[in-house]
């Protein structure tokens, strides 16, 4: 039970967060099932365009791992099956119907979560598509059952951006929620880590069993998994850590329960630029363009946050792992010499970490940034940055040039493992020679995952 | 309102200058113009969608603000000393001059700002060059030392001399190892080291501290151009303070700075205000310069210990008066805090910082040749920055494999 209060980091005072409401939205007509959230992975499909497919039926299964299945979270035909570079399977388009064709998968009460053993668990759990909630870090990739882990990380509270609040989205939902943790913690002999913020209001964080219950408080990334493993229990060579967000453990939960593939989630739509900045009950996976009207000429959409997402476009939908859309303005102008936004200008508009512009004077909390590089790529010229926005022990300006040489002895022994690039989003952000330290640390990890 | 006027020809100029256009091969000399009026088109294309809105112009601009003020006291104190020195100049007027603050400014540009331009007309040159055979972006490092390089010279030194020490500042410094962000040694520190080992007596000696030209100028009874430093290593006992103070050296003179000495570090006062907006707006390292402040005041009170009646001068003086004589205070300010070619690490950054302080002292006190030991030292010590930084990192290594 640790109280932890985090002070190296920065909350981006993004405008456009979502209002502590359901909206109400017209039902998507579309379904996009992302197969980009698992790179790398090569899979078998079992369904073509034009099949009429159930709620929760089968479209692949991993070739890795035959018995990991994904499935479709809504009845209709499917519509398209889009491929990438080399035939990467990118997404499969499902046209919702009106049918109420479900399969019925075996409920699980409480009890029967208790008493089951990890095997029929898992094999519920990967034959629905439901058990790539979970994910495993190193290399933040689907969980292996092979691979028991040292720990279980549950995060149920938030810092970034704009972010959903799992406070509001879980609330309510204790039996899920339960249930989903009783699933989930049968996989370690280690302990079950369940974060959140202090004095949450919600009775299934705080009545939770069977958990070390801890609170983060303080500037971003106090709300990402990484800081949590990384002042909790650290991954060191060899280990593995699971983890997922609170609602997702619901999802879990509810689908145990019901017996049914869960077809809906609440997401949060923000973002000024957005038509609306409030939460709505939508179809997992619902095309973007059904739920809100945006022009996606001027504006980007992103799936996540706006320092971590994955750009969508029109006719995609959220990933799996995903509860948010954020949108914001493209930058289509340039400043001249003169003008407040240019680089010589007093910069009343312009949003910095740093003491150089006129903004820092200005009391403003709500800032619609724009995607504006603010600059151009440059070498590293101030290589302390890094540090300052992560309360990790890791040195990131070595880590950083350790993997742009492909270093891989200095990656591993300067903390590599521990990292996802959305610890070091923030370090990107702030970066001013627009060094892109998120992707670095992706090829790394990438170079890292290959090496075995 | 630039903006109405300018659009059409940069347009027209960054297309001419295309993969395919006419003037491809100017390519980068034509698009770090254009990104200099206006702000690049570039948007995120990654995963991270917004940025802050620094950038490394904005960076270097800074810099550059925090030493306009040494510039300025650099002009007016060469005008100050040369119409204080002499009675009658053969060079810019005929007859004598009235030693006031406008002359003084009209002086001291006549000699300043030549040396301020040709360095940014070698330096800008040579980076573009650079630029367009290598094909990146004319990068925005030189902006700072094409600043820093005139305000270590001595204010007549001859154009060509800097001209070429600029040239290989550059070249040597810095894009041999790939351009801003990947040197290990401090550019215009590396320009100067070239100046020094290059034209000696050009950058040495008590000749050539202040703008006056012996064989031209008429000189007033008792003249001299010798420095604090140079005075202080010329006389031997104990009451170095006493003889300072009887050539006009006293702390406060040295501390506010018109004195003889290199353009634009002798007033600590106004290298102080350089030194508090760096530190104000977190660019400049407030750890770098005060460990460089007590290592010097540790090597300085050490050799207090050991000077004895036959000592020279400078073994005697207060660990103190270190900070404001000779190029002491400039160096910290604005040559040690170089982030790139300092250590990179919190801890390392302390021991860097010191053992410049140490060095610096060091070399002034010991060395019979030259008195001033800190572009030494900091070059010294740039080639030891990752030697800190490498065993603050074996400590980070092992704290983690120590939890496995």
């Amino acid at each position: 039970m640790g109280v932890y209060h985090i002070e190296k980091g920065h909350n981006l005072p993004l405008a456009g967060s979502a209002e502590l409401k359901l909206e109400e939205l017209p039902q998507a007509q579309t379904v996009s099932v992302n197969f980009t959230d698992y790179p790398s992975r090569k899979f078998r499909l079992f369904v073509k365009a034009g099949d009429t497919v159930k709620a929760g039926q089968g479209l692949c299964s991993c070739k890795a791992e035959e018995d990991l299945v994904f499935t479709t979270p809504v009845a209709g035909t499917v519509k398209e099956i889009n491929r990438g570079a080399r035939r990467a399977l990118l997404n499969i388009v499902i046209e919702v119907s009106d049918s109420n064709d479900v399969v019925e998968y075996p409920t699980w009460d409480a009890d029967k979560i208790k008493s089951s053993d990890r095997e029929a668990l898992a094999k519920a759990l990967r034959e629905s598509g439901m058990w790539q909630l979970v994910r495993q870090r190193p290399f933040s990739t689907v969980a292996d059952p092979q691979a028991l882990p040292k720990s279980i990380f549950i995060n149920a509270m938030n810092t970034g951006p704009n972010n959903a609040d799992q406070e509001f989205l879980v609330q309510g939902r204790e039996a899920e929620f339960a249930a989903g943790l009783s699933a989930i913690s049968k996989f370690t002999d280690g302990q079950v880590h369940l974060v959140t913020q202090p004095n949450s209001t919600v009775k299934a964080f705080t009545e939770a069993e069977g958990v070390n219950h801890h609170t983060f408080e303080g500037v971003h990334p106090a709300g990402l998994t990484g800081t949590h493993i990384g002042l909790i229990d650290p991954i060191n060579k060899g280990d593995v850590v699971w983890f997922a967000k609170a609602d997702q453990v619901a999802l879990m939960g509810e689908f145990l329960l019901t017996g049914k593939v869960p077809s809906h989630q609440v997401i949060a739509i923000t973002g000024a630029q957005a038509p609306i900045n409030a939460y709505a009950k939508v179809l997992r996976g619902a095309q973007i363009s059904d739920l809100v009207d945006i022009d996606f000429d001027k504006l980007r959409v992103v799936s996540g946050d706006v320092l971590s997402g994955v750009a969508m476009g029109p006719t995609e939908g959220l990933g799996i792992y995903e509860n948010q859309v954020s949108v914001l303005p493209e930058c289509k102008e340039q400043f001249y010499l003169g003008e407040d936004r240019h680089w010589t200008g007093a910069g009343v508009n312009r949003y910095s970490t740093f003491r150089l512009f006129l903004s820092k004077i200005i009391d403003k909390d709500a800032w619609d940034l724009d995607t504006s590089l603010n600059g151009e790529e440059r070498g590293i010229v101030l290589p302390d940055v890094y540090d300052r926005f992560s309360p990790l022990d890791i040195p990131f300006n070595f880590l950083v040039k350790a993997c742009l040489a492909e270093d891989i002895d200095s990656m591993e022994k300067l903390g590599l493992l521990e990292l996802d690039p959305e610890d070091v989003a923030l370090a990107t952000f702030a970066c001013p020679s627009k060094t892109e330290v998120s992707e670095i640390i992706r090829r790394g990890l990438a170079i890292l995952e290959k090496e075995g | 309102m630039l903006r109405n006027f300018s659009k059409g020809p940069l347009d027209a100029l960054m297309e001419a200058s295309h993969k395919v256009g006419p003037l491809k091969a100017l390519h980068r000399a034509i698009e770090a113009n254009d990104t200099f009026v206006r702000t690049p088109k570039k948007v995120t294309e990654t995963r991270v969608h917004v940025r802050d809105g620094l950038d490394t112009k904005r960076l270097m601009s800074t810099v550059i603000v925090a030493l306009i003020p040494c510039l300025l006291f650099a002009i007016y104190n060469a005008g100050y000393q040369k119409l204080n020195g002499i009675t009658e100049t053969g060079g810019f007027t005929l007859g004598s001059i009235e030693p006031n603050t406008i002359n003084y400014m009209i002086h001291g540009a006549y000699h300043i700002l030549p040396m301020v331009a040709i360095t940014y007309f070698i330096g800008l040159h040579i980076e573009m060059i650079f630029a367009c055979v290598r094909d990146h972006e004319v990068n925005e490092g030189f902006l700072v030392s094409g600043m820093l390089i005139p305000l270590t010279m001595p204010p007549d030194a001859p154009l060509w001399m800097i001209a070429v020490s600029t040239a290989f500042g550059v070249i040597v410094g810095k894009e041999v190892f790939g351009g801003t962000g990947m040197n290990f040694l401090n550019p215009a520190l590396t320009a100067r080291a070239f100046m020094f080992f290059s034209y000696p007596t050009a950058i040495s000696g008590d000749q050539v501290w202040k703008a006056v030209d012996v064989a031209k100028d008429k000189v007033v009874d008792g003249y001299s151009a010798a420095t604090p430093l140079l005075e202080a290593t010329s006389v031997r006992g104990e009451d170095i303070v006493g003889h300072l103070n009887s050539k006009g050296f006293s702390f406060s003179d040295m501390f506010l700075g018109l004195i003889p000495g290199s353009a634009g570090e002798t007033s600590t006062a106004i290298i102080l205000l350089g030194a508090f907006i760096l530190i104000i707006t977190g660019v400049g390292s407030l750890r770098i310069m005060l460990s460089t402040v007590v290592g010097a005041l540790v090597m300085g009170w050490i050799f207090n210990i050991f000077a004895g009646p036959e000592s020279l001068g400078i073994m005697h003086i207060p660990a103190y008066y270190h900070i404001v004589m000779g190029g002491f205070a400039f160096g910290t300010v604005f040559m040690a805090t170089d982030p790139v070619s300092a250590a990179a690490t919190p801890t390392g950054r302390i021991w860097y910082g010191f053992f410049i302080g140490v060095l610096a002292v060091l070399i002034r006190v010991v060395n019979p040749a030259y008195p001033e030991g800190m572009m030494l030292a900091i070059l010294f010590m740039n080639m030891f920055a990752p030697f800190f930084d490498h065993y603050v990192i074996k400590g980070n290594i092992k704290r983690r494999l120590a939890r496995g």
